[in-house]
C-alpha cells in the first residue's frame, strides 16, 4: 500500500503549511501552564475556566481500538509448499515458514487460486453469513460542500465460493437513509441482519441502524418497539440474536443488550449492563451468548468477557493474565463447545484459547507480532492477519510484508508469508474463512494491483 | 484553561507537547479554528480528569482526538435540532491564520472522512491502525481514504501552482 511514502511532496506541503498554527495564537489563555498556589489534586470533576465560563466536566470515557474476532474449528495438520505465481488466474501451493511452539507440522498442502477483482469491487470487509461470503462495500460517506452526506455505496457483494461475486445495490431509502454502508452482517435462522451506518433521510448527522432482509436485496429497519437504538455490534444464531447498543441513558461506554428471536422484532433484555467498556464484540457459540470488550480497570484497559444463556443474566468469565499492553479482544465461533481466543499486546502479542471447561492455554504462535484476527461463522479456519504496511507504526521507513496465520483448531498455527504465497509484496485488505477455504483480498505494493486469492487445503 | 502540575503526573508535558499538533489536525477536520480550539479544550479537560487512565492508553493523543471528534459529532447531533438556525459544515474563513489560504482551501474541500484521515495520519502522524481506531473504521479504509485524499491534493495543488505561475 502506498500510504504516505508515495506522496512526500504533498505530505511535506501539508505539514510545512500548517506548522505555524498554534494554540497560543488563537487561544493564549488556553496555553497557560503557570502553577497556582495550591498543588492538591482536584477532588471532584475538573473545573475548567474557559472564556469566562466556569464549567464542570464529567466527560464520558472514550477509548480507541477495534475489537477483533477469530474462529477456530476442527483439527487438521497442514503445511505449505513453495510458490511463485504470476499474474492471471492460477493455482499454486505455498510453503511453510519455520515452525516452533504452537506451529503445525508440515503434512498437508494449501492451494491458492487467483482471480481478478470484479469491476468496482472495493470492500472494507469480507464476512460470512448464511453460508455465503459477503463483501461489504467501502464506506464512502462524506460531507459535501452543503454539509450533506453522500457517495456511500450501499452495496453488497455475494459469493458462494469467493471467486464469483454478485453485486447487489441496496436501496437505503427503504430503511430511511439516503446514503449508507454495511458495517456487519449476520443471520438469525434464515433471516439476514445487518448493521448499517449512514445519513438518515431527514437528518444531517450519521446514524447506525439495524436492518433485516430475507434475500440480501431488500432491507427493512428492525423493530425496537419505538425506541431510538444505536447498535454497535450484532451476532446471530439459529435460535436468536443479540445486539449491543449504546445505553439509552447516553455515554460512549455503556451498553444495553437487545435480543431477537426472528431478527425483525427486538426487546431490551439488559439495560446498562456493560459500563466502562470500549470496542465491544458479541458472538453466539453453540447457543451461548458472549460479549467481549476492553474494560477500564483502575488505570489500565483490560480484556473482559461475559457470557449468558438468555441475554438477560450475564456472568463474567475469568480470564488469564493478558498483560496491560493489550491490543484486541476476540470471541470466536464455529467450534464445538464454548471457545474463545484473544490476542494481547502490541508489544507482546498473544493468542489465548479457552477450552470448554473454562481453562485457558497460551497458544501464541512463534514469531507472531500481532494483527487483525479474523473469523467466520462458516466453520472455516481461524485467520490472524498481519495486513502489511498499513499496520506498521514505522511505515514511513520500511515496508512490513503481510502475513497470514492459519489455524484449524486454535492450538496449531501456520505462518504464511503473503509475498511467498502471492508472488509479490503487498497488503491484505480483507479476508474471511468459510468451510475449507479462505478468501484474501490482496493489493500489491507499490503498484496497488488488487486480486482475490482463494486458499484451500489440497486433496 | 490552567493546566498545571497539580494534576496527575505527566499531563502537563503531554498537553504542551501535543496541543498544537492536535489543533492543526482538528483544524483540517472541522474547518473552523475556534471550533477546533473549543473541542480541544474540552477533550484535554476530559483527558485531565481521567489522566490516571488515559496516561496508560497506548496512544493518549489518539484518545484526545477521538474525544474531540466525538464531541464534534455530538454538537452536530444537537445542532440538527435547530436546522433552520444553523447551516452545517460550511468552512469558516480564517484569514488571520498563518497558513497558505490555498492549501487550507484545498484541504477543506476534501470530503469529511478524507479530512479526518489527513488530520490524523499526516498532520498528527498517527499510524494507520491508530487512525482506524480513532475513526472506528478499518485500516484498509484509512489507507483508501488517505490514498484518495493525497492524490486529490496533489492534483489540486499542482493545478493551483500552474495557475499562479
Amino acid at each position: 500500500m502506498n500510504d504516505l511514502e508515495d506522496y512526500p511532496d504533498v505530505v511535506a506541503r501539508i505539514r510545512n503549511g500548517l506548522r505555524d498554527v498554534s494554540l497560543e495564537q488563537v487561544r493564549p489563555e488556553q496555553t497557560r501552564t503557570d502553577a497556582p498556589e495550591t498543588r492538591s489534586k482536584p477532588a471532584g470533576p475538573l473545573e475548567v475556566d474557559r472564556l469566562g465560563e466556569r464549567k464542570s466536566i464529567r466527560g464520558p470515557m472514550v477509548a480507541v481500538g477495534a475489537a477483533v474476532a477469530v474462529l477456530v474449528s476442527g483439527a487438521v495438520s497442514i503445511a505449505f509448499l513453495s510458490s511463485r505465481p504470476d499474474h492471471g488466474s492460477e493455482t499454486v501451493a505455498t510453503a511453510p515458514t519455520d515452525g516452533g511452539t504452537n506451529t503445525m507440522a508440515p503434512e498437508v498442502l494449501i492451494e491458492w487460486t487467483r482471480t481478478d477483482l470484479p469491476e468496482g469491487f472495493e470492500v472494507h470487509k469480507i464476512t460470512v453469513a448464511g453460508g455465503q461470503f459477503f463483501g461489504l462495500a467501502v464506506d464512502e460517506l462524506s460531507h459535501d460542500a452543503e454539509g450533506v452526506e453522500s457517495d456511500a455505496h450501499t452495496r453488497l457483494w455475494l459469493s458462494d465460493d469467493g471467486a464469483d461475486w454478485e453485486a447487489i445495490d441496496v436501496d437505503a431509502t427503504r430503511f430511511g437513509m439516503r446514503a449508507a454502508y454495511f458495517q456487519e452482517i449476520d443471520t438469525i435462522g434464515d433471516t439476514l441482519i445487518g448493521l448499517v451506518k449512514g445519513q438518515p433521510l431527514t437528518e444531517q448527522e450519521l446514524d447506525v441502524r439495524l436492518v433485516v432482509s430475507e434475500d440480501a436485496h431488500t432491507w427493512a429497519p428492525a423493530d425496537f418497539g419505538g425506541a431510538t437504538v444505536i447498535p454497535v455490534a450484532i451476532a446471530g444464531g439459529d435460535a436468536g440474536g443479540i445486539a449491543l447498543a449504546l445505553a439509552q441513558g447516553g455515554g460512549y461506554d455503556t451498553y444495553d443488550v437487545w435480543h431477537s428471536a426472528d431478527g425483525t422484532t427486538w426487546r431490551l433484555t439488559a439495560s446498562e449492563t456493560f459500563s466502562g467498556v470500549s470496542g465491544p464484540v458479541v458472538e453466539i457459540i453453540e447457543g451461548r451468548l458472549y460479549v467481549g470488550a476492553r474494560e477500564w480497570v483502575s488505570s489500565d484497559q483490560t480484556p473482559s468477557l461475559w457470557t449468558s444463556t438468555n441475554a438477560s443474566d450475564w456472568t463474567r468469565i475469568r480470564l488469564p493474565s493478558l498483560g496491560a499492553d493489550w491490543a484486541g479482544w476476540a470471541v470466536p465461533s464455529g467450534s464445538p463447545g464454548g471457545l474463545a481466543v484473544s490476542t494481547g499486546g502490541r508489544s507482546a502479542p498473544e493468542v489465548w484459547l479457552m477450552s470448554n471447561d473454562g481453562t485457558w492455554a497460551d497458544v501464541t504462535p512463534v514469531g507472531y507480532s500481532g494483527g487483525t484476527v479474523i473469523g467466520s461463522s462458516g466453520g472455516g479456519p481461524a485467520l490472524v492477519i498481519e495486513p502489511g504496511r498499513s499496520d506498521a507504526p514505522e511505515d514511513l521507513s520500511r515496508f512490513v510484508p503481510a502475513t497470514i496465520w492459519w489455524s484449524l483448531d486454535g492450538t496449531g498455527w501456520l505462518r504464511l508469508s503473503a509475498s511467498d504465497a502471492f508472488g509479490s509484496e503487498g497488503t491484505i485488505e480483507a479476508a474471511a474463512s468459510l468451510g475449507d477455504r479462505i478468501v484474501v483480498i490482496y493489493y500489491t505494493h507499490p503498484e496497488r494491483v488488487g486480486s482475490i486469492w482463494i486458499g484451500r487445503i489440497a486433496e | 484553561m490552567n493546566v498545571t502540575d497539580d494534576g496527575p503526573p505527566g499531563f502537563e508535558a503531554f498537553y504542551v507537547a501535543t496541543r498544537d499538533d492536535c489543533l492543526r489536525a482538528l483544524l483540517v477536520t472541522v474547518r473552523d479554528i475556534d471550533e477546533a480550539a473549543d473541542l480541544l479544550a474540552e477533550a484535554y479537560a476530559r483527558a485531565f480528569s481521567r489522566w490516571a487512565m488515559v496516561a496508560h492508553h497506548p496512544a493518549p493523543v489518539a484518545w484526545v482526538m477521538r474525544t474531540a471528534l466525538n464531541l464534534h459529532r455530538d454538537r452536530w447531533r444537537k445542532l440538527k435540532l435547530l436546522p433552520r438556525l444553523v447551516h452545517p459544515a460550511q468552512p469558516v474563513a480564517a484569514p488571520e491564520l498563518p497558513v497558505d489560504p490555498a492549501l487550507l482551501d484545498t484541504l477543506w474541500s476534501l470530503p469529511k472522512r478524507q479530512r479526518q484521515v489527513i488530520g490524523l495520519r499526516v498532520v498528527l502522524d498517527l499510524d494507520t491502525q491508530s487512525t482506524a481506531e480513532v475513526l472506528g473504521i478499518s485500516a484498509g479504509t484509512v489507507t483508501t481514504h488517505l490514498h484518495r485524499a493525497l492524490a486529490s491534493l496533489r492534483n489540486e495543488l499542482a493545478t493551483e501552482e500552474r495557475i499562479n505561475k
